[in-house]
């Protein structure tokens, strides 16, 4: 049962980077893959022809070994709707019975952790977010991995799939403190939701075959379902999303940005949040804060990043006025480097930074960002 | 104006403090599992649950008649010291829940569903859950959305504003990426996942507290529950190497970082 749902997501007519990461993983496993895609807005895909995704995406797809495209292209589908989303994800999965998907990836991002849980409560399996890595087949007997407490297992819809191989986790805990390896029990699809940023994008396998290999691998399969075919597609929705307020930021979510450049309370006053952003433009990055200024007032809560905020996993990190806070320090203990300026030597960033530079940000970020600039462009 | 609301009831959890160096042992019932090591653990409540609570004890205040009714899902002796000062904060009602120490979020909602199952069947319904986003010790976010799922009422998370919609039902601000925000319109029963935002939690007052010292908190033996997911071993970050501080003036040092950042982190 080496078969696993991807669900991709695509913005701007292109596959999100952290699809490409999960796409990546896949072809690199060689199990069978299948991938699943929401409607997106109108203004997101050509919907006036028969095609639902754009030819380059389907091949992108076909080059990753991707044998079929669910779709759920009704318009309902494109107004988030977690137990809408819920209902389309269970029915592919459970379509046939017992289900022949070992494994459902996703991102762990907002709309995936807020209503995979359901599916994962309907099917009765494991689902694990935030995790940074998956160890496939390791061979273990099902039926020997200890189930701490459990009193009885119930079988539902017979979902137990027969399997001798066990899927684990790595993810962080404790506030990353800590890393486990999580095992899943025998209940097939386990559901993993990836953080973004820990998976190397491969070169799609088939992209350079030659024209007449190409032909021999046959387009993904592209299966369009309509809502009325999703069991209980019918049955009223109990909760509506009304409206969608848009944030202030173009730039990727601090949770998926793999370039951060964070600010805090060393910065003095709001106005110098300026230099950040002045150098998070050179290098495509998005800007973040601690709590203390989100705190008194100097930005919003979704910019915080920390224990109480957003754990980031970026491959540069980099903090400006920021003290080091343990719990701010929580949050970014995934990031590849991290870079500390602080104008106090003793500031306990400085500790767990891979760089730092000691010094008056006013003076040093714009060298900084004029370095950058030198460098990159 | 038909319904009024009568029951609202917060899930809680008990977590480490964050400055708390964190150990591991051997699961004493099943040693190949692993457990947290209790000694010189600070336990504090879960942040995210604080907000819950509060708001729980606005809207009760908004309700005459309405009761908080806070439970909690863990080993019975140390998760009623939360409960107490739940109930000193201004809960109404406690129950302690006896379960294993560490627990994954599906056998931590089945728990819940259970108990909360229970509870309508005993003492009439319960109109509104509200917990946390997530618990930071686990940083799973599940809970909320599989308690809702089991329950068969709806749900929205990561709300940092929840409004009366005058009937018998809220608007909820949900928070996702980018700062965006999402509205939803919901009916109870239903459950709400609280973010950071969605009020100023108050501190317990000592009338308060003394008042939940003599209130009584139920308790209730760990019903079944099945685990799929098991805590197979756990290692510390490795030790990253000590920083490299960067020395000169400023032109100097920014130059040195970038160089550094390009070809020995390789990360430009």
């Amino acid at each position: 049962m080496n078969q696993m749902l991807i669900c991709i997501e695509i913005a701007n007519n292109k596959l999100k980077r952290s699809s490409l990461e999960l796409l990546s993983f896949a072809q690199k496993s060689g199990w069978n893959a299948e991938v699943v895609a929401m409607r997106r807005s109108d203004s997101d895909m050509d919907v006036t022809s028969n095609k639902s995704l754009p030819e380059d995406l389907i091949k992108i797809l076909k080059d990753y070994g991707v044998t079929v495209i669910h779709t759920f292209m009704d318009p309902i589908f494109s107004k988030y709707n977690p137990e809408l989303y819920s209902r389309a994800i269970y029915s592919l999965l459970t379509a046939q019975k017992p289900s022949p998907y070992g494994l459902l990836l996703a991102s762990s991002n907002s709309q995936y952790k807020d209503f995979l849980p359901k599916v994962a409560a309907r099917l009765n399996t494991g689902i694990a977010t935030e995790c940074s890595d998956i160890i496939l087949d390791q061979k273990i007997n099902a039926r020997t991995i200890e189930l701490a407490g459990e009193q009885s297992v119930k079988p539902v819809d017979g979902q137990i799939g027969n399997t001798e191989s066990s899927i684990q986790v790595i993810r962080s805990v404790f506030s990353g403190k800590s890393i486990s390896t999580v095992a899943f029990d025998a209940r097939r699809p386990c559901i993993v939701l990836m953080r973004a940023n820990q998976w190397p994008i491969l070169e799609p396998l088939h992209q350079h075959s030659s024209s007449t290999e190409n032909a021999s691998i046959s387009l993904p399969q592209i299966l369009n379902h309509s809502l009325d075919s999703l069991e209980g597609g019918k049955d009223p929705l109990l909760v509506q999303l009304k409206e969608v307020v848009k944030g202030t930021s173009e730039k990727l979510d601090l949770t998926e940005a793999n370039i951060i450049v964070s600010g805090g309370r060393g910065l003095k006053e709001a106005a110098n949040l300026k230099y950040l952003h002045e150098l998070a433009d050179v290098l495509g990055a998005t800007v973040g804060a601690s709590r203390a200024i989100v705190d008194a007032g100097w930005c919003s809560h979704g910019m915080q990043v920390g224990q109480t905020g957003k754990t980031v996993s970026p491959s540069l990190y980099i903090a400006v006025g920021i003290s080091g806070a343990i719990q701010h320090l929580a949050g970014i203990m995934g990031s590849k480097v991290i870079v500390a300026i602080n104008i106090d030597p003793q500031a306990p960033i400085f500790q767990k930074a891979t760089y730092g530079i000691v010094g008056d940000f006013k003076e040093v970020v714009p060298l900084l960002t004029a370095e950058f600039k030198k460098a990159l462009h | 104006m038909g319904r009024s609301l009568k029951r609202i009831f917060v899930c809680l959890k008990q977590v480490p403090d964050t400055e708390t160096k964190i150990k591991f042992q051997p699961d004493s019932s099943s040693p190949s599992l692993l457990q947290l090591d209790p000694l010189g653990v600070k336990w504090v409540l879960n942040p995210y649950d604080e907000y819950a609570l509060e708001e729980a004890i606005q809207i009760r205040d908004k309700n005459p008649g309405a009761q908080v009714w806070v439970v909690s899902v863990g080993p019975k002796k140390r998760i009623v010291d939360a409960l107490r000062t739940a109930l000193a904060t201004g809960a109404d009602e406690a129950i302690a829940v006896d379960a294993p120490e560490i627990l994954d979020s599906s056998a931590t909602a089945q728990i819940l569903f259970q108990v909360i199952q229970e509870e309508i069947a005993l003492k009439g319904p319960v109109d509104l859950i509200l917990m946390g986003k997530m618990a930071i010790d686990t940083g799973a976010s599940c809970t909320p959305s599989l308690l809702a799922q089991m329950l068969s009422i709806p749900h929205v998370g990561v709300v940092s504003k929840l409004t009366f919609n005058g009937d018998f039902g809220w608007v909820a601000e949900r928070d996702i990426e980018g700062g965006a925000k999402e509205i939803f319109e919901i009916e109870m029963p239903c459950l709400i996942s609280a973010n950071k935002g969605l009020n100023s939690p108050r501190y317990a007052s000592l009338p308060g507290i003394m008042k939940a010292k003599k209130k009584m908190i139920q308790e209730k033996n760990t019903p079944t529950f099945v685990s799929h997911l098991k805590w197979l071993s756990a290692t510390f970050p490795p030790e990253k190497p000590p920083v490299k501080m960067l020395t000169g003036d400023s032109t100097n040092t920014v130059v040195q970082l970038v160089q550094l950042l390009r070809d020995e982190a390789k990360v430009l």
